[in-house]
């Protein structure tokens, strides 16, 4: 029997709505077949019904739970009794909260729960005139408990590769015994006060914190106009990239659909390894002279590979961007490990990506295309991109809710603002799912500048994030 | 991947596990809606890709919103619709709701939704087009000599114009008649006119077709001197413009390519043209019937490239029209703002004919690109990166299967052979308007083997095409062998896991498989004396067309259709599809002047 059982406010209070475990002093009360009744076990990891609450997420997450909660409430008069019955049943007749905590632990956990009807017996005990309510509510809830809250302090996340820790958010030390959805919030005005993209991935399987080599410059690889008609000026020195250096493509011919006036870099990114192994987005960070249309396009080992052209089109603006080429997987084209049982994991070896820059258009003029750096992020854990179409005003912040999967902008912080939903203002659109932490170690990746509007953010950026969560739990009692 | 046996190979890492269909979210009203909606893929959700095409259809059941909530704005006729991979963040599918399925009996509501993907966005991008038109019966006569009127003859004598690289030898020929003993006074005219809109400024600004090229092949009969040939054009239809070829009247086949911005053509958005003898000596009183003749007649449209910019044509580049071209056409044109350049890989067939004067969507108009080009395909995916519209593809088959199927994944085959034709009988209307046949033949070895000798023979229906020359009618019908011979492969599979996409080199689960590529199924493997990557083209056995994709999330498994797919879908349909290409229309009230 569990020491603590009642019904609260919300998940994370200690105050009582109804106490379903009720020992008044002085009262003696025999309760067989308490203990045995409680049932929070019952779970579902199939997909027949659809949480509304929390998304569920790979296969091996809960979709559904079933709890039968043995209920005894006692009352010094029969008024008393039915006092407390009309609380339980008001109380759970709309979503309600259940504050467990197992005898002998020292720390609780909240289920949220569907509406349901309690099944009771009354048993009225002798001459006092009290008396206790037994019975039992069988509930359908969510698949997970919570623990309380954990908030990580405000983590500036570095926007430029030559910093060692560029686009890295850890959050270690997750407790729980299941992935729970984070609750990223930012109010950095430096994304916010313009249209932003703004992509938040995550690794979390593995040794995350080993996770390197990830980012490398332009102007480390090799780069070459294929034809002629594309030059090629690598280092080219611009102060407002990554390390002060990009690469140049310069298009001066006009265009020859033959062979499309293609230039290419050739970057590899450093990760290699046990860990390595996964998918990844491939991002470059770009600038276009004009408003031209520009064509990029991945491929991996030495071209046997390619994934689908990516175009800048032709009415977004000349400012520097992220752009995002597609995922590729490493190591490429092959499984990642032997099927032989063998007793070490295969890693990947360092694996060169080669981007093509290509000007489409039949238009003649002069075009150059800058590169600042390449980047692989992890997308094989959840990613999401979230665009904000306008600007937000001072003050604002931006939430990203795991637990809807839903975007919001507040007027302040929204655990702590009164009333804090900003109405109207600028569109949020997110793509993808909110990433989930996982029990222990995680790495996210903060990568800002995908959007297509002209307010490019500088590469000494920083975006202050903030990450809660409520650690889940599967096995609860 | 191969494993022997009926079980399936076990999970090696993290590239090459199912990872389940709960990986998958529905968004709904993103980016518009004031309360989107977005949840885990529901137990029915179901989705299909096609090419030619794209995203076709998306379907699934909301059923917990009614529990616990009103209705979200989200659920309203066409918001975007949308399938994202919370794995990677990319979006799967993309469209819009064709229909909430509001469904409530009271105590509770559901939702069963059904979405057309972004294609269906293109029935509704129509305009006028014209691209190039050689249809005789554009011409109308001005009735200016009322002496001689304007006739039809077969096109003898006539060869084809060199300087038009779409033409070949005629098949008829306008006349405009100098009859013995009529009179042609000084500045005496016979005129005929094309003209393709009368409205200064119609909108949709797509539905603006203006003339940027005249090719044609003349030759006057033997006469006296004092006769003119003279080609007219005009940017309004009740004004006389700018004259941009004035030539001596000969008697031998001479060959005009005039474009606008060459030459004597300064006049900007022509939208009529007329070409018209004219007397220039005294008085003459014909003693021999004779006249102009003018075959060869093509009428060259103004093309866009994929911004909208139109394009300064040459006479060297004007006739050279490839389906390609179109595409950037349309992307420029009537998809401006809809969808944007994808892998639009270049070249293509040679267009002959594309004309469409009573308006005509820019699906139609890909279709007539993939129909008349078997080897590319169209379809409009999902956006790809933060730009946010939809992508645009006009690409190859390509001959390198970019999926092999493992043994335990199940393949079906359909039959098709009663079907087979090796030859076609074409009927076509001739460029003089009479109705005729002509036949062209392919070489089907299995046709040859069994038949001895004999043709199997269907036949192809492609007089509303218009008028066309026999040679055109030839490669029409050779196209359609072609495609039918291509579509007797037929079957269907089942991706029941991850699949390694050889283009990308990554292992993808099964709502990741794309049609518009190569499949090689491993039930009936071609003779083992070659590498498996040297496997090129179809061969009806092992190697199909993918060209659709359906995915179930219930079963987590996706349906392919190689080539015509199941049985049922048999090809008639796609052999009617010449019918519909390259309508014409005439315009009405001709200016006579």
């Amino acid at each position: 029997m569990p020491a603590i059982l009642q019904i609260v406010g919300s998940v994370g209070s200690t105050t009582a709505l109804l106490d379903l475990n009720d020992n008044p002093t002085g009262v003696m009360v025999s309760r067989q077949g308490g203990a045995s009744g409680l049932n929070l076990a019952a779970v579902e990891g199939g997909q027949d019904r659809m949480p509304v609450w929390s998304s569920s997420g790979v296969a091996a997450e809960l979709t559904a739970r079933q709890i039968t909660v043995p209920v005894f409430l006692f009352a010094a008069n029969i008024e008393g009794l039915g006092a407390k019955v009309a609380t339980l049943n008001k109380l759970i007749a709309q979503p309600w909260v259940l504050r467990v905590r197992r005898s002998g632990a020292t720390s609780d956990s909240w289920i949220r729960c569907y509406p349901a009807v309690a099944q009771m017996d009354t048993n009225i005990t002798g001459n006092h005139g009290g008396g206790v309510v037994r019975g039992q509510i069988v509930a359908d809830t969510e698949p997970y408990a919570y623990g309380t809250r954990v908030d990580q302090a405000a983590v500036a996340v570095p926007q430029d590769p030559s910093n060692a820790a560029a686009f890295v958010l850890d959050v270690n030390g997750v407790t729980g015994d299941s992935p729970t959805p984070a609750v990223i919030r930012t109010s950095d005005q430096s994304i916010l006060a313009g249209t932003h993209g703004t992509l938040v991935a995550v690794r979390r399987s593995g040794t995350p914190g080993s996770l390197t080599g990830l980012t490398v410059q332009a102007e480390a690889g090799s780069a070459q106009g294929t034809v002629s008609g594309v030059t090629v000026t690598s280092p080219f020195a611009d102060a407002s990239f990554s390390g002060g250096n990009g690469v140049r493509f310069t298009f001066t011919a006009p265009y020859d659909p033959a062979n499309g006036n293609a230039g290419s870099l050739s970057v590899t990114p450093a990760l290699s390894g046990a860990q390595a192994p996964g998918l990844y987005r491939v991002l470059a960070r770009v600038r276009r002279s004009v408003q031209q249309e520009v064509t990029f396009r991945a491929t991996l080992a030495a071209g046997a590979y390619e994934l689908d052209p990516v175009t800048m089109a032709n009415a977004v603006g000349v400012n520097t961007r992220v752009m995002d080429l597609g995922v590729v997987q490493l190591p490429v084209g092959q499984p990642q490990q032997l099927a032989a049982p063998v007793a070490t994991t295969n890693g990947s070896s360092s694996t060169p990506v080669r981007i093509l820059v290509s000007r489409p258009l039949l238009v003649s003029g002069t075009v150059t295309v800058d590169i600042d750096w390449v980047a692989l992020v992890p997308a094989d854990e959840d990613t999401c991109v979230i665009f904000q179409g306008g600007v937000a005003p001072a003050g604002t912040w931006l939430t990203l809710d795991g637990h809807g999967n839903d975007p919001y902008l507040s007027t302040g912080d929204p655990f702590l603002a009164a009333s804090p939903m900003v109405s109207g203002g600028a569109l949020l659109d997110l793509v993808g799912g909110v990433p989930r932490l996982a029990p222990g170690a995680n790495r996210l990746f903060v990568v800002t500048g995908l959007h297509q509007s002209n307010a490019a953010t500088p590469v000494t950026a920083t975006i202050s994030t903030l990450v809660s969560y409520w650690p889940r739990y599967s096995w609860i009692a | 991947m191969a494993v022997l046996g009926a079980q399936a190979p076990l999970p090696r890492g993290r590239n090459d596990t199912a990872v389940g269909a709960a990986n998958l979210l529905v968004q709904i009203g993103a980016g518009v809606a004031t309360r989107t909606i977005t949840v885990p893929a529901p137990a029915d959700l179901a989705m299909t890709w096609e090419a030619p095409g794209g995203d076709t259809s998306c379907s699934f059941t909301v059923p917990a919103l009614g529990r616990l909530s009103g209705r979200p704005d989200a659920l309203r006729k066409a918001m975007p619709l949308r399938v994202v991979d919370r794995r990677t963040g990319s979006i799967v599918w993309a469209g819009r709701v064709a229909d909430p399925g509001l469904n409530g009996n009271g105590r509770s509501t559901g939702y069963r939704v059904s979405g057309a993907g972004t294609r269906a966005d293109l029935d509704a991008a129509q305009g006028v087009k014209l691209y190039v038109d050689r249809d005789l019966s554009r011409m109308t006569w001005d009735g200016d000599f009322q002496q001689g009127q304007m006739n039809t003859g077969t096109g003898s004598g006539f060869t084809s114009n060199p300087l038009d690289s779409g033409d070949t030898t005629p098949s008829g020929h306008l006349e405009l008649p100098i009859p013995d003993n009529s009179i042609l006074r000084q500045n005496a005219a016979n005129t005929m006119t094309n003209l393709v809109n009368r409205a200064a400024n119609p909108t949709p600004a797509s539905s603006r077709p203006f003339i940027d090229g005249i090719f044609f092949s003349w030759t006057g009969s033997t006469l006296s001197a004092g006769l003119e040939i003279r080609v007219i054009v005009a940017n309004d239809p009740t004004v006389l413009n700018e004259r941009i070829l004035t030539k001596t009247w000969v008697t031998t086949q001479t060959n005009e390519a005039l474009v606008y911005g060459s030459g004597s053509w300064t006049l900007n958005e022509v939208r009529m043209a007329s070409i018209r003898y004219v007397r220039t000596g005294t008085t003459l009183t014909a003693t021999a019937d004779g006249g102009l003749r003018v075959a060869n007649l093509a009428f060259v449209g103004r093309r866009y490239n994929r911004i909208g910019v139109f394009i300064q044509l040459t006479a060297a580049t004007a006739t050279v029209i490839r389906t390609h071209d179109l595409v950037e056409d349309v992307l420029g044109t009537l998809l401006a703002g809809l969808v944007k350049p994808g892998n639009v890989v270049p070249g293509g067939n040679l267009v002959q004919q594309a004309a469409w004067y009573d308006g005509v969507s820019a699906r139609e108009i890909l279709d007539f690109c993939s129909s008349t080009d078997a080897t590319h395909w169209w379809a409009v995916w999902a956006p790809n990166d933060a730009d946010g519209r939809p992508r645009l593809d006009w690409q190859r088959w390509g001959t390198d299967p970019r999926y092999t199927l493992p043994p335990h994944m199940p393949v079906e085959l359909a039959g098709g052979g009663e079907d087979l034709a090796d030859t076609a009988l074409i009927l076509y209307t001739r460029q003089d308007g009479t109705l005729t046949s002509t036949n062209a033949s392919i070489s089907l070895p299995e046709l040859t083997r069994t038949y001895k000798g004999a043709r199997r023979v269907m036949t192809l229906d492609v007089t509303s095409e218009g008028p066309l020359t026999a040679a055109v009618a030839v490669a029409r019908g050779q196209a359609a062998l072609a495609a039918q011979a291509q579509l007797k492969f037929s079957g269907t599979a089942t991706v029941t896991g991850p699949l390694v996409d050889r283009r990308t080199g990554r292992t993808v689960q099964p709502w990741e498989v794309r049609p518009g590529c190569l499949v090689r199924t491993s039930v009936a493997p071609q003779a083992f004396s070659g590498l498996e990557g040297q496997v090129t083209g179809t061969d009806g056995e092992a190697t199909f067309r993918l060209t659709g994709v359906s995915y179930s999330a219930s079963s987590n498994s996706a349906s392919l259709q190689l080539d015509g797919g199941a049985r049922s879908l048999f090809r008639t349909n796609r052999v009617s599809r010449f019918k519909r290409a390259a309508g014409k229309g005439r315009p009405t009230g001709v200016r006579r002047m």
